[in-house]
């Protein structure tokens, strides 16, 4: 998976703190896939009084999903505030120029007509 | 006294705001009711990415034209709006539909009371007089839900907290030019201006059903509005407890 990262940032389909973002996700992965051989996990389980050791791992599982759902919606969310900026100034500017482009045509039309 | 020798007494320049988005049925006849009524104000049309000839037409009849690349929303086409009345060094900003449900006769009396110094916000009212358009009864309950919160946390009664005709002058359009929501602006954007003491008052008109074609909110929009506008109005209002003002 980490190839895969390095190589979307390579073709510049990923922005690099996402690469290390996902990085990091991949490799607490792996830490907690070794976890739960261990006897840490089973004394987890029974302490929070959960039944099945997996269910504890799904469990964690969702609430990482969920973090990284409302990281995503807290980044569109800035996106989309800046994209809206950027419609704005862009819209003004244009309108602006195009307000120049005739302006001269405009003062041409009396001269001509003199 | 008209909105042109209020212009000309005052020197003040007062510039008319339309959002529009395939409106190309309605901005002719909205167009011509300005310039008819108001010929002295300047108008600039806010095409938010429509895929009609709204902006066409409106070029045609010589208005000024900001067009958005893409539909942005409401609330973003209305601030374009604000931003370039404070660009253009306007005094006045006057908010007037595309749809044809505005009245242009009526910005008369709610420029008057701007420039009287009367208040900061004139708001056109539907519901001091109920003539005119009056619109569906499961919307006048949101409107007067949101009109009851406004009053519980602001102490101003506003009975048309979904108005879209109003006129502000420079403080005002200049606070709001900074920071306007996309979706649905209404009762959060008074409860903002009423928490930072802007002088709202209600001005009754009339206003007349949309002339052609369909309203941007659809039915989903319609149950997802009153959610939109209660945590707008929770956001604003925390916003103002923990920070004070703006």
């Amino acid at each position: 998976m980490i190839v895969v990262l390095i190589n979307l940032v390579r073709k510049k389909k990923m922005e690099e703190p996402f690469c290390i973002f996902w990085a990091f996700v991949f490799v607490a992965i792996i830490i907690f896939t070794f976890f739960t051989r261990t006897y840490y996990l089973e004394d987890l389980v029974s302490l929070m009084g959960i039944a099945y050791s997996g269910n504890l791992v799904f469990f964690f599982g969702f609430l990482v999903v969920l973090t990284v759902q409302i990281y995503f919606t807290v980044q569109m969310s800035s996106v989309t505030r800046k994209l809206k900026a950027v419609v704005q100034e862009l819209a003004m500017v244009s309108s602006k120029l195009e307000e120049l482009r005739s302006e001269p045509r405009e003062k041409e039309k009396p001269d001509s007509q003199d | 006294m008209t909105a042109s020798h209020a212009k000309e007494n005052n020197r003040s320049k007062c510039l008319i705001v339309i959002p529009a988005f395939n409106e190309e049925k309605n901005i002719q006849f909205v167009l011509e009711g300005l310039i008819r009524h108001c010929p002295e104000l300047d108008i600039v049309v806010i095409n938010d990415g429509s895929t009609d000839k709204t902006g066409e037409i409106a070029k045609k009849r010589g208005i000024k034209v900001i067009s958005h690349c893409s539909n942005m929303g409401y609330g973003a086409a209305v601030q374009t709006g604000l931003k370039s009345g404070l660009n253009g060094g306007y005094d006045f900003v006057v908010l007037f539909d595309a749809d044809g449900q505005h009245r242009p006769e009526e910005i008369d009396k709610l420029l008057r009371s701007v420039q009287k110094g009367e208040c900061d916000v004139a708001i056109g009212s539907r519901f001091i007089n109920n003539r005119g358009y009056i619109p569906s009864i499961p919307r006048r309950l949101g409107i007067r839900l949101f009109s009851v919160i406004l009053r519980a946390l602001s102490g101003t009664r506003i009975n048309d907290v979904t108005s879209g005709f109003q006129t502000l002058n420079r403080r005002a359009f200049e606070f709001l030019a900074e920071e306007y929501p996309t979706n649905f602006p209404d009762a959060d954007i008074l409860l903002l201006l009423l928490l930072n003491r802007f002088r709202l008052k209600e001005i009754d008109v009339n206003m007349d059903t949309r002339m052609y074609g369909e309203s941007t909110i659809t039915p989903l929009m319609t149950l997802y509005y009153p959610f939109r506008v209660f945590l707008a109005i929770v956001v604003a209002y925390l916003h103002f407890f923990i920070h004070g003002k703006k």
